[in-house]
C-alpha cells in the first residue's frame, strides 16, 4: 500500500531542506569568505572580458572618431567663412577708423580704470606710475567729466566739471556759439556767451579745442538759462550731462 | 573513469557559471547542468541522494556566485526540478511540441527570477548570450524535425 523506501527519501531530503534553512535562518550559511572570493573572481573575469573584447571598443572608438573627425571637418569650414567674414570686416573697420583719425579723432592711447568716490571726493585708482599727469582728460562713455588735479603714486583726483570754478573749457554749441563751460560747486555752466548769442534747449554742448583737451568731445545738454544780468553783455546756461561719475563702473582718461 | 569524466565536467561548469554570472544570467551552466543531472535519474537511493546533493551544491554555487540567499536559491533549483520532472513525466507529455515548451517556460521563468533577484542589468553580453541561444534553438529545432 505505501512505498515505504520513497517516503523515506523524501523524509530524508526534507530533513535535509529543514536543516539548511534553519542554518541560514541563524546566520550560519554566511559565506561571506567564500562570497568575497567570488567577487574577487568575478573581477578578474571582467577584466579578462574586457582584454577580450578591447578590439570591438577599438573598433567603435574609430567609430566615434570618424564621426568627431566629421564634425570638426564640418566646423572648420564653417570656421574659415566665418573667418573670411571676419577679415572683410576687420578691413573695414581699420577703413573707418582711419577715416575718423583724418577728420577729427585722433586714435590715441588711453587708460581705463575705475571711478573710486572717497568722502564724496573723485577719485582714479591709477597713478603716476600709470603716465597720468595733472591735465588729462577724463571721459565717461565718451562724455568729458573732467581733468585730473591731483596726481599720487596709484591714484588721482579728479576735477569735475562743475566743481571748476577758476578754470574752464572752452566750448561751443551745435549751432555754434562758443563759450566756457566751468561750475558753481553744484551745477555745470556754459557761461561767457554772447548775450546776442541763441541759445537753444536740449543743444548739445561739445569741446572746442584746447591745451590737453581735444575738439568735439561731448560735454552736455542746455537744459536750462539763467537769468540775463543787463548789466552784463553775457549769458549763461545750465548744462546737464548723460552720465554721472559716481554711477559709473568704468571710466577713460587720455593722458 | 566515469567519475573523472563528471569531474571535469562539473570543473568545466564551474568555470562556465563563474564567467556568464560575471555579466549575465546562469543560461548556460543550467542547460548544461540540467542536462547531466538527467543521467541521475533517481532509480535508487544512491542516485536519489547524489541527485539531492548535486542540487544543493548548485544551490549553493548560484547563492555564492549571484549574491543570492541560499534559502532563495534552494527553493528556486528544487522547485524547478520538481516541476520539470512532473512536467516531463506524466501529466503534460502527451506531445513533444508541448513538452518543450512546457520546459523552454519553466527554463525561461528560472532564468527571469535570477535575473530580477540578484539585481542584474540588461548588457551588450546578455543581448550575445541570448543571440547564441536564439542559434542553438533553431539548431535544435532543425536537428529534431529533420528540416
Amino acid at each position: 500500500m505505501f512505498n515505504y523506501p520513497k517516503i523515506t527519501r523524501y523524509f530524508f531530503a526534507t530533513v535535509v531542506l529543514l536543516f539548511v534553512f534553519l542554518l541560514d535562518f541563524l546566520g550560519l550559511l554566511g559565506l561571506s569568505t567564500w562570497r568575497s572570493g567570488v567577487i574577487d573572481w568575478q573581477a578578474k573575469n571582467y577584466q579578462a572580458m574586457q582584454v577580450l573584447t578591447q578590439p570591438l571598443a577599438q573598433v567603435r572608438q574609430m567609430w566615434q572618431l570618424r564621426e568627431k573627425l566629421e564634425d570638426l571637418e564640418y566646423r572648420y569650414r564653417e570656421a574659415s567663412v566665418q573667418l573670411t567674414e571676419l577679415e572683410a570686416l576687420r578691413e573695414e573697420n581699420q577703413a573707418l577708423r582711419n577715416l575718423l583719425e583724418n577728420t577729427n579723432q585722433v586714435h590715441q592711447k588711453s587708460f581705463i580704470t575705475r571711478p573710486i568716490s572717497s568722502f564724496a571726493k573723485p577719485v582714479l585708482s591709477l597713478g603716476s606710475d600709470s603716465d597720468l599727469q595733472v591735465g588729462s582728460v577724463v571721459l565717461g562713455e565718451g562724455n568729458l567729466l573732467g581733468i585730473i588735479e591731483e596726481l599720487g603714486k596709484q591714484q588721482a583726483r579728479v576735477l569735475l566739471l562743475k566743481d571748476m570754478q577758476t578754470q574752464g573749457v572752452v566750448a561751443k554749441t551745435e549751432s555754434g556759439v562758443k563759450g566756457i563751460v566751468k561750475g558753481d560747486g553744484k551745477d555745470i555752466l556754459f557761461t561767457e556767451v554772447l548775450s546776442e548769442a541763441e541759445l537753444n534747449l536740449r543743444e548739445r554742448v561739445v569741446t572746442i579745442g584746447q591745451e590737453g583737451i581735444g575738439p568735439d568731445i561731448f560735454i552736455g545738454r542746455i537744459v536750462s538759462l539763467k537769468e540775463q544780468d543787463q548789466a552784463k553783455s553775457t549769458q549763461t546756461a545750465i548744462l546737464q550731462q548723460d552720465v554721472n561719475f559716481y554711477e559709473l563702473s568704468l571710466v577713460e582718461v587720455q593722458p | 573513469m566515469i567519475y573523472l569524466n563528471y569531474l571535469f565536467q562539473v570543473v568545466f561548469l564551474l568555470i562556465l557559471l563563474s564567467v556568464e554570472s560575471t555579466l549575465a544570467t546562469p543560461i548556460f551552466t543550467l542547460y548544461l547542468l540540467f542536462k547531466l543531472l538527467d543521467r541521475f535519474n533517481p532509480r535508487d537511493d544512491r542516485s536519489f541522494y547524489y541527485l539531492i546533493a548535486s542540487l544543493l551544491l548548485l544551490s549553493f554555487c548560484l547563492a555564492l556566485f549571484y549574491q543570492l540567499g541560499i534559502s532563495i536559491c534552494i527553493v528556486l533549483v528544487f522547485l524547478y526540478y520538481y516541476l520539470r520532472s512532473l512536467f516531463g513525466s506524466k501529466m503534460f507529455s502527451k506531445n513533444f511540441q508541448q513538452w518543450q515548451i512546457l520546459q523552454l517556460s519553466l527554463f525561461a521563468a528560472l532564468q527571469i527570477a535570477i535575473f530580477f533577484l540578484s539585481g542584474l542589468s540588461l548588457n551588450i553580453f546578455m543581448l550575445v548570450q541570448g543571440l547564441l541561444v536564439l542559434i542553438l534553438l533553431i539548431y535544435r529545432t532543425i536537428k529534431i524535425n529533420r528540416l
